[in-house]
C-alpha cells in the first residue's frame, strides 16, 4: 500500500460527483446527483432497484459518460482515456469471471491487469477470502457466495486506496456477510481504505457504513452520518387502556391526531409527543381513562428509508 | 504495465478456454473431407499433389473465411458473453493496448489456424498416396495459401467490430455466412476483384492483385480497426 502517496493526496475527497445528469432516451437515470465522500470513510449508498445506484457506480467507473456533470476521485478527474487512475481504485461491479479458469488462474488475469508485480499477491486475497480450498476449481463451478469472494478479491488484489462495491454481499451466507464486514472495516479503519459500497439492504450497511447517502430518482436525497441517524429516526408514543374508544374520545377532544397500529394499540401520530410521554399519561389519568400501556417506539432502519423516500411499508 | 503482460494474459485466457480446442478439431474436418472427396472422387487417375492442392486451397478458402472470423468475433464477443468485459474497462492499462493485444492474438491464433488446415491437407494426401510430390511447389502453395489467410484475416476486422456493437460473437457469424453466400454471387458476376471477401481468393487463384483490390482490402481492414479502437474508446456499458 502506498502511503506516501495517500498522504500526499490526503487533502482532497476521495470521491466527488458534481451535479451527475445521466439520461437514456426520455429516462433520468441520474438527475443532478452530488455528493462526496471523505478518505477512509464507509459510504453506504442506499436505494430502491431502478433508483440510480449502478448507473452511478458505471459512471464513478467511467463505464457511462455523464450527460453533464463531473465525477472526481482522489483528486483526479474520471475519464475513460484517465487509465492511470484505476491502479488506486478497485471494483465489484458484478462478480464476473473467466469460466474455464479455475479461481486461481482468474486472479492471476486480475493481478497482471493491475499490473502487480508482486506474484504473492494472489495467495495473499486468496486466503484473505477464504478461498484456500476452491483456488483450483474452475470458477463456473463455484456456489454464488464463493463467486462473489472470487469477484472481491479481483476488487482488493492491488490493495486499491478506493474500493467501489455494488452490492458485494449478495449471495453470501450469514457468516460470509459477517467476514467481509468486519472485512472492510479493518480496511477502512486500519488501512485508510475509502469504500463505497451500494446496497437495497439497509440493516447490512447501517452495520458497516460510517455515512449513508439514499438516492431516490436518481438525485441524493438524505446524507447522514451514522452516528447521527438516531436523532433522524421517528419517535411515537404507543399507548393501550381498558376503554379504547374512550381514551380516542379524550386524545381527539385535546387535538391529539391518532392511528391505530396493527396489533391493536393506538399509536400517537405527532412525534413530538413521544419526547414527553409523562404529559399525555397525566392527561389520560386526570380523565379517567389510566393508560395500561405507554411505550415510545423508535421507527426501525426500514421504515427510516422507506419514509425518507416518501413510501409506505405497503406501498414500497 | 507493458505489452508482453497482456498478451501474456490473453494468451492463457484463450488456451484455457475450450473454444481454443474445439476450434482445431472442427476446422480438421473441413481439409479431411474435403482432401478425401477430391482424391476418391478422382477417376481419371492422373491426380497429383498440384491438381489436388490447387482444388482443395479453393475450397477451403470459404470454409477459412468463416473460421478466421469466428475467432476475430469470439475473442472480442466472450468478454460480452462472460460479462467480463466489466473487468477490463476501469484497469491501469490504456484500452488501445487491450484492443491491440487481442488483435495481436487473433492473427497469432488465425495464422496457426491457416497453418494447420494446411498441414491436414498434406496429411490427407501422404495417407491417401497422392503422386507427383515436388518441395518447391508444395513451399510456394504454402506460402501462398498463408499470404491468401492473411488478407482474409485483414477483412475479419469488420467482424471484431461487429462483435463489439453487437456485444456478443452469433451477429458476426450471421454476417459472415451472409457474405460466404453473396461472396459467390459476386464472384460469379465478375466482381471478385472488387469485394473485399473474395479478393483474397483471387489472389490464390492468381497470386496476384491490381491496385484497386488492394485499396478495397485495406480499407475494409482499416475500417475494422479503427472502428473497433474507437468503440473501446468512446462506447458506453449500460
Amino acid at each position: 500500500m502506498n502511503i506516501f502517496s495517500r498522504q500526499k493526496n490526503s487533502g482532497t475527497a476521495a470521491i466527488k460527483i458534481e451535479g451527475l445528469h445521466k439520461n437514456f432516451g426520455d429516462y433520468k437515470a441520474l438527475n443532478n446527483l452530488t455528493l462526496e465522500v471523505r478518505r477512509g470513510e464507509i459510504f453506504g449508498f442506499l436505494g430502491l432497484n431502478g433508483a440510480g445506484k449502478t448507473t452511478t457506480i458505471k459512471a464513478l467507473l467511467g463505464m457511462l459518460r455523464p450527460n453533464s456533470g463531473q465525477i472526481y476521485m482522489l483528486g483526479e478527474k474520471v475519464d475513460a482515456g484517465n487509465y492511470k487512475l484505476w491502479d488506486k481504485v478497485g471494483y465489484l461491479e458484478e462478480a464476473t469471471f473467466y469460466p474455464d479458469l479455475t479461481v486461481f488462474e482468474n486472479l492471476v488475469i486480475a493481478r497482471c491487469m493491475q499490473g502487480v508485480s508482486d506474484k504473492e499477491s494472489v495467495n495473499s486475497v486468496i486466503s484473505k477470502l477464504g478461498l484456500e480450498t476452491h483456488k483450483k476449481k474452475k470458477a463456473k463451478n463455484l456456489s454464488l457466495g464463493n463467486k462473489q469472494r472470487l469477484g472481491l478479491a479481483k476488487a482488493m488484489i492491488h490493495n486499491p486506496e478506493i474500493l467501489i462495491l455494488d452490492e458485494p454481499i449478495n449471495g453470501l451466507d450469514p457468516a460470509g456477510v459477517a467476514e467481509i464486514r468486519n472485512m472492510l472495516y479493518d480496511l477502512a479503519k486500519n488501512y485508510g481504505v475509502t469504500i463505497f459500497i451500494s446496497s437495497h439492504l439497509l440493516e447490512e450497511l447501517a452495520k458497516v457504513a460510517t455515512r449513508i447517502g439514499i438516492i431516490h430518482n436518481g438525485n441524493l436525497i438524505q446524507n447522514i452520518e451514522m452516528n447521527k441517524l438516531e436523532q433522524s429516526l421517528q419517535k411515537n408514543l404507543v399507548l393501550d387502556g381498558r376503554d379504547k374508544n374512550a381514551i380516542k374520545n379524550v386524545l381527539k377532544a385535546h387535538g391529539y391526531g391518532f392511528e391505530e397500529t396493527m396489533d391493536g394499540h393506538i399509536k400517537l401520530i405527532d412525534g413530538h409527543v413521544a419526547e414527553k410521554p409523562e404529559g399525555l399519561a397525566e392527561l389520560l389519568v386526570k380523565s379517567n381513562q389510566p393508560p395500561t400501556l405507554l411505550r415510545v417506539i423508535t421507527e426501525d432502519l426500514e421504515g427510516y428509508f422507506l419514509r425518507t423516500i416518501g413510501m409506505g411499508r405497503g406501498n414500497a | 504495465m507493458n505489452m508482453f503482460s497482456i498478451l501474456h494474459c490473453e494468451l492463457r485466457k484463450i488456451i484455457r478456454a475450450n473454444v481454443f480446442w474445439l476450434v482445431f478439431l472442427v476446422f480438421a474436418f473441413g481439409p479431411i473431407m474435403m482432401g478425401a472427396g477430391i482424391i476418391l472422387s478422382s477417376n481419371t487417375g492422373d491426380l497429383n499433389w498440384q491438381i489436388y492442392l490447387t482444388e482443395l486451397l479453393n475450397n477451403l478458402a470459404a470454409l477459412g473465411l468463416i473460421g478466421y472470423t469466428f475467432i476475430a468475433a469470439w475473442v472480442f464477443g466472450r468478454e460480452f458473453t462472460d460479462r467480463t468485459i466489466k473487468d477490463l474497462l476501469a484497469k491501469p492499462i490504456s484500452r488501445s493496448q487491450i484492443v491491440m493485444s487481442k488483435m495481436l492474438i487473433i492473427l497469432v491464433w488465425n495464422v496457426l489456424l491457416s497453418m494447420y488446415m494446411f498441414a491436414i491437407g498434406l496429411a490427407v494426401g501422404s495417407v491417401l498416396g497422392l503422386t507427383g510430390w515436388s518441395g518447391d511447389f508444395i513451399l510456394n502453395t504454402f506460402f501462398r495459401f498463408v499470404i491468401t489467410s492473411l488478407l482474409f484475416i485483414a477483412v475479419t476486422t469488420p467482424g471484431t467490430l461487429l462483435a463489439n456493437i453487437s456485444k456478443g460473437y452469433l451477429a458476426p457469424l450471421g454476417l459472415i455466412l451472409v457474405i460466404v453466400i453473396f461472396s459467390s454471387v459476386m464472384a460469379s458476376l465478375g466482381f471478385a476483384p472488387y469485394f473485399p471477401w473474395t479478393i483474397p481468393s483471387v489472389f490464390l487463384s492468381t497470386g496476384f492483385l491490381n491496385l484497386n483490390s488492394i485499396i478495397i482490402l485495406a480499407s475494409t481492414g482499416l475500417a475494422g480497426i479503427v472502428g473497433t479502437f474507437a468503440w473501446w474508446r468512446f462506447a458506453e456499458l449500460q
